[in-house]
């Protein structure tokens, strides 16, 4: 019986140590853009303990008003703990001249998720005015409502709150008619 | 021209056709419900105030949380109750038009008690739309920016220039006529607080009921009774063009603005009767708002009803005969689908029976007729729902890959709440209007009487 406890606490010791050693390792990741051939690119380094870590999947993502744009396909990092993206220079950057990058590591076997986000000036500012109709139309901007629209659109407006306008005048003309009473 | 008093009092021709004693019975009948405010009128205020504080908090919580969680707009139905109990109100606020302007102006004198009560449930009605499209906006924040940014091209930039226009023409043509009455409350209300007394001198502008000043009021109410009958169509018109303009297969109609019309005007005058039997029954003003009125009132239901039944059999059966496909699912989900009971008992209830029941005389007395247009109101509530959320249901891309919620829309507890405050809110409006200024113009009625051989320019 004695035997049998001693195995018994042997076997949970050694399943204990099993269990630290397969817990998942902290890994963290650092974000870097350079020129390369008067490219951009992107590279990502996965470190853990100090260490590159080899063979992770990284995807890499900008973030646009409802959601995550994937930029390239995913990337494996080499020994060095290195992924590289081509990083595209025509993606429209926010208003404030900037964009936000995203690199993610999703449910690796060893290091499980984790990501990190970073900022870059790479990208261009989008000119809008190319959307808009460059003629005065119905569907025209704002500045481009065809001039017979708003000749029209004044016209009327002015006409029906003048109207008004003397109507409101006219009460306050009771006001002053108050002399003659009966 | 200024008239001296012995002008005036040489053309005698022009005066009373009944006495001054008649004219006080009427006065003080017409009074008597801003003289005294009795129990169960407490009672009602506080129900609706009771109401208008729960929708104020539900507004509360739906701008505190995420719209998200406190409502059920989602991608495919982006308009809900919010949009169909705006295009409701936007209806409802036609009754001045057509109860006071069109009525007037073709010399239909059984106008001139209604006339007040048209407008002051119009002018509830154009505020209460317009609570109800800012309680639809994601930002209502950025209200102003549809003016600092909008299109001018947008008809939803013409709905909020319509509505500022209309509102503001409605209460003018609401208060120039309250002019006299405000007069009249100054000098024969009695016991009421120094407040009230000082609100009548002021708002009644030094009215005194000369030649000249009662000159300027018929004139000024000529222009705006001219003026407010193209803006209440062009208000209705324009609601209707927000819906012609977006790409939905129901709505792609050059028929809607005439549609929209013609459905307010019938909601106008069954809105009309259930106002004119409550405020009848209420302040016992049964000698001025007579079976007569219901009579002429059930007459007019029929011809709007008719009116509105011809749009639509254009709206529905046109497209039907044809069932394209972009047009069959979504009615066929009226016509037999999952809309069919609330579509089928619309046409009942909002159209045929009001068009059919007071074609007998014994259906225009005051309660069956109360009771039809009650059926009518309803039903026109339902209608602009039954306009608004399948049509956004049936979008001309297939509906994908979305989470099935989103398939389908039923308001949730805080929509619900806001829409019922809306109404506690117009209720309320029309009742303290009418606790605080005659709702039956005093004037109007007493000219009448004179058979419109000319004017009461010495009754006060």
């Amino acid at each position: 019986m004695k035997t049998f406890k001693y195995i018994l606490t042997l076997c949970f010791g050694v399943l204990f140590v099993l269990n630290i050693w397969a817990q998942e390792k902290e890994a963290t990741m650092t974000l870097s853009f350079a020129k390369v051939d008067s490219n951009d690119v992107c590279n990502v380094i996965v470190v853990s303990e100090g260490k590159p870590v080899a063979d992770v999947t990284v995807k890499l993502y900008v973030e646009r008003l409802f959601g995550l744009l994937p930029i390239g396909k995913d990337v494996t990092t080499d020994e060095m703990g290195l992924a590289t993206f081509e990083f595209p220079a025509n993606i429209p950057f926010n208003s404030d001249g900037k964009l936000i990058v995203f690199a993610e590591v999703e449910d690796d076997e060893n290091y499980g998720s984790f990501e990190i986000k970073s900022e870059t000036n790479i990208g261009v500012k989008e000119d809008l005015t190319k959307l808009e109709k460059a003629e005065r139309s119905l569907s025209g901007s704002r500045d481009n409502a065809p001039i017979y629209f708003i000749v029209a659109s004044i016209s009327i407006i002015t006409g029906i709150w003048g109207t008004l306008l003397y109507v409101v005048l006219q009460i306050f003309k009771i006001k002053r008619k108050k002399t003659v009473t009966i | 021209m200024i008239m001296t008093k012995n002008d005036i009092l040489l053309d005698k021709t022009t005066f009373e056709t009944f006495t001054q004693e008649e004219y006080m019975v009427m006065k003080s009948d017409l009074l008597q419900p801003v003289q005294k405010i009795g129990t169960w009128g407490k009672v009602w205020i506080g129900f609706l105030i009771t109401i208008c504080l729960l929708g104020i908090y539900a507004y509360y919580i739906q701008e505190s949380k995420s719209k998200y969680v406190t409502v059920s707009l989602r991608d495919y139905t982006m308009w809900g109750v919010y949009i169909s109990n705006f295009v409701f109100f936007v209806a409802l606020s036609l009754i001045g038009v057509l109860m006071s302007a069109v009525l007037k102006l073709t010399h239909f004198e059984w106008y001139r008690p209604l006339s007040r009560i048209a407008e002051i449930i119009a002018v509830a009605a154009i505020m209460l739309a317009g609570v109800s499209i800012v309680a639809a906006m994601g930002r209502p924040d950025r209200l102003h920016f549809l003016l600092l940014h909008g299109r001018i091209q947008s008809p939803i930039v013409w709905d909020i220039i319509v509505i500022m226009t209309y509102l503001v023409t409605s209460l003018i043509l609401l208060f120039i006529p309250l002019i006299p009455s405000l007069s009249t409350c100054k000098n024969h209300l009695t016991g009421k607080p120094k407040w009230q007394m000082k609100m009548y001198e002021i708002l009644s502008f030094g009215w005194e009921g000369t030649a000249e000043q009662w000159k300027i009021l018929k004139k000024s109410m000529k222009i705006l009774t001219v003026l407010v009958i193209p803006l209440g169509v062009s208000i209705h018109t324009v609601t209707a063009w927000l819906f012609a303009t977006t790409l939905r297969a129901e709505w792609d109609s050059t028929n809607f603005g005439a549609y929209f019309v013609s459905g307010a005007f019938l909601l106008g005058v069954a809105g009309m009767v259930v106002a004119v039997f409550v405020i009848r029954k209420a302040y016992n003003l049964e000698k001025y708002l007579t079976e007569m009125h219901f009579d002429k009132l059930g007459q007019a239901l029929v011809l709007m009803s008719f009116i509105y039944i011809y749009f639509n059999i254009n709206e529905y059966l046109v497209p039907a005969y044809k069932m394209s496909g972009l047009h069959a699912n979504h009615l066929l989900s009226l016509f037999t689908g999952e809309e069919a009971f609330f579509y089928w008992s619309v046409i009942l209830f909002g159209m045929v029976i009001p068009g059919i029941l007071p074609l007998f005389p014994k259906m225009r007395k005051p309660l069956p007729l109360f009771i039809i247009t009650i059926g009518v109101v309803i039903a026109a509530w339902f209608k602009r729902y039954l306009i608004v959320i399948p049509g956004l249901a049936h979008p001309y891309l297939p509906i994908q890959d979305v989470p099935n919620s989103w398939k389908h829309y039923s308001p949730s507890l805080v929509e619900m709440t806001i829409v019922a405050a809306t109404f506690a809110a117009m209720l309320l409006i029309v009742t303290l209007f009418s606790r605080f200024f005659p709702i039956i113009s005093v004037w109007e009625v007493a000219e009448g009487k004179l058979e419109g051989k000319d004017e009461i320019i010495n009754y006060k």
